[in-house]
């Protein structure tokens, strides 16, 4: 039981989002089939997006903003992603930190392989400014 | 010249077989960390065993006499494979591993080589999409119930009555497969192993800010406020960053802190571990109830020859059932048919059984397959020959993802027509070129 992690942009561990400024986070999941399994999950708010809460559900790219909704900043907030390699063996999880600009910043990228034991969790502390 | 060549063969056969290594980690600093510790605590707590399905037949029909596989399997690949029995019988190689020595007869004939597409495979070959592709996959379920196999066999004099080889057709219709995800059953599953992430990833997110929070309290109790909560939060983001977030700079935190703080985190991860348990026992179960389901197909498969060649046609039902996640067990129930041209027709049946076990964990879901050891048994009744009885054991090594070596090593008390027992080495080569394809991505 092992995934194979490979960062492209390695997990900071912790991101400072200035949501007075228009700033957000935007998820991508590239998953490669057939059914992907994972929870976007919140330390404040518990679980916020199932892989089956999405319209088109199974499919190959899972995209969501978070922080872009005032009802989504909570400060000191641990976010995780939560993948499951039950019934699909690839993802590559990319996170953004756009602004209402339109400039885009990539925070982590990063592509797993697994079996169907595995879990992958990544999660990183967001501090709000 | 023989010699150089087995020579060569075992020397590429050891040379092939090295493990790929592969770049395995988990999350970086304090969360890596964290999740090791909740793995090494479930791991005391439960001793979970993991498979992949010896069920998925990559190699030729076992009609094809020269087949290394001896008993068929219910499933074919899901997409597309190749198979070569690239060693047939040479007499020096069975008299090499044989002491009860080799018939010559079936010897000195070429091997055989079978592609088996299933009809998913040219589905998705004809509209340009990746066969893993979930929206494809979940629309053309019935699609993956069609498996199609060609190919050449080779014939000898002996048993086939002509020495140009025989053209193979087959197909096989899996009449009941519950180990489909996408039956009603197994999507409830799904939604309960989704259910267990859910609650993992809730109790995982709350468990490591609360981790955090404490370290940092440890190390900076004056920037923490009455309830232990940062007070400065730029103080707070700047310490994950330079002493949490990395591997070294962790270790070198944590082997700062003290015994206390140490025992208060390992009571935090221990009071937040039943999500996380009930979590592997979940997955641990629907992987089972999935991956042990039965299976029953029925297939067809001929080998066609020249004017003066003999027939083979087969119809049979293949059954598999999962006994563990480890062991699947076949049973083969065929009628067989040989139309001689020389001589007069053969009818009977043929029962057979085998069990399969994986002797290893699988590298990953598009790596290596584990090597399996499968021991099989056969018995063939025909009109106007004696019963014949075959047994075989057969170690399938695979060599890189997508390519597996089955060796095989088969006792036969007669061979049909001649009386004559047999005792023999095959080796063949199995390429599922989709999962080939996918490790050269």
């Amino acid at each position: 039981m092992a995934v194979t992690r490979t960062p492209t942009v390695e997990n900071p561990g912790v991101v400072r989002v200035a949501t007075s400024k228009g700033q957000y986070l935007h998820f991508i999941v590239d998953a490669g089939g057939p059914i992907p399994i994972f929870t976007f999950a919140s330390s404040a708010k518990g679980v916020l997006y199932e892989a089956s809460d999405f319209p088109g559900h199974p499919k190959t790219k899972y995209e969501w903003d978070h922080l872009k909704n005032p009802s989504d900043i909570q400060q000191l907030d641990e976010l995780e992603l939560r993948l499951a390699f039950l019934t699909n063996a690839k993802y590559t999880c990319t996170v953004d930190l756009n602004d209402d600009a339109g400039n885009t910043t990539v925070v982590l990228q990063i592509d797993y392989a697994g079996t169907p034991m595995d879990k992958a969790p990544e999660s990183f502390t967001v501090v709000i400014q | 010249m023989r010699k150089m060549n087995r020579v060569l063969v075992l020397l590429a056969v050891i040379l092939l077989y090295h493990p790929v290594s592969a770049w395995t980690q988990s999350e970086p600093g304090v969360n890596g960390w964290i999740d090791k510790q909740i793995d090494d605590l479930l791991d005391k707590q439960l001793v979970g065993q993991n498979g992949q399905g010896s069920d998925k037949q990559r190699e030729s029909p076992a009609a094809d006499s020269r087949s290394t596989s001896l008993v068929d399997q219910s499933s074919a690949t899901d997409f597309f494979s190749v198979a070569a029995n690239v060693i047939p019988v040479t007499p020096g190689l069975s008299q090499f591993v044989s002491s009860t020595g080799s018939s010559g007869n079936t010897s000195g004939a070429a091997g055989s080589t079978t592609a088996t597409a299933s009809l998913y495979a040219l589905l998705a070959g004809l509209n340009k999409v990746n066969p893993t592709d979930p929206k494809f996959y979940a629309e053309h379920v019935f699609s993956r119930r069609f498996s199609f196999t060609v190919g050449t066999a080779a014939s000898t004099l002996a048993t086939d009555n002509t020495d140009t080889p025989a053209t193979v057709y087959g197909a096989k219709v899996l009449l009941i497969n519950a180990r489909e995800l996408y039956t009603k059953a197994n999507l409830a599953r799904i939604k309960q192993a989704q259910e267990a992430n859910a609650n993992a990833a809730k109790a995982s997110a709350a468990l490591k800010l609360q981790v955090k929070k404490l370290i940092f309290a440890a190390l900076n109790p004056a920037s923490v406020d009455a309830n232990g909560e940062p007070s400065h939060l730029d103080s707070f983001a700047a310490f994950i960053r330079d002493h949490l977030a990395g591997d070294a700079n962790f270790q070198a935190t944590l082997s700062s802190l003290s015994t206390e703080t140490k025992k208060r985190i390992q009571t935090l991860i221990d009071n937040s571990l039943a999500a996380f348990s009930q979590e592997r026992a979940v997955f641990q179960e629907k992987y089972d109830e999935i991956s042990k389901a039965h299976q029953l197909s029925i297939s067809y498969t001929a080998d066609i020859r020249d004017a003066k060649g003999n027939n083979y046609h087969r119809v049979e039902m293949i059954f598999d059932y999962g006994l563990s996640p480890r062991i699947n067990w076949t049973v083969n129930a065929s009628g067989d048919y040989t139309d001689r041209k020389t001589s007069s027709d053969s009818k009977g049946g043929r029962f057979a059984t085998s069990f399969q076990g994986n002797l290893t964990q699988p590298d990953s879901a598009w790596g290596k397959n584990p090597i399996t050891l499968t021991f099989s048994g056969e018995g063939k009744w025909q009109t106007g020959q004696k019963p014949q009885y075959t047994f075989e054991s057969k170690l399938t090594i695979p060599l890189v993802p997508g390519v597996e070596l089955p060796l095989a090593y088969r006792y036969a008390n007669r061979i049909a027509q001649i009386n004559q027992t047999d005792s023999e080495a095959r080796m063949g080569l199995a390429v599922d070129i989709s999962r080939l394809a996918h490790a050269f991505k």
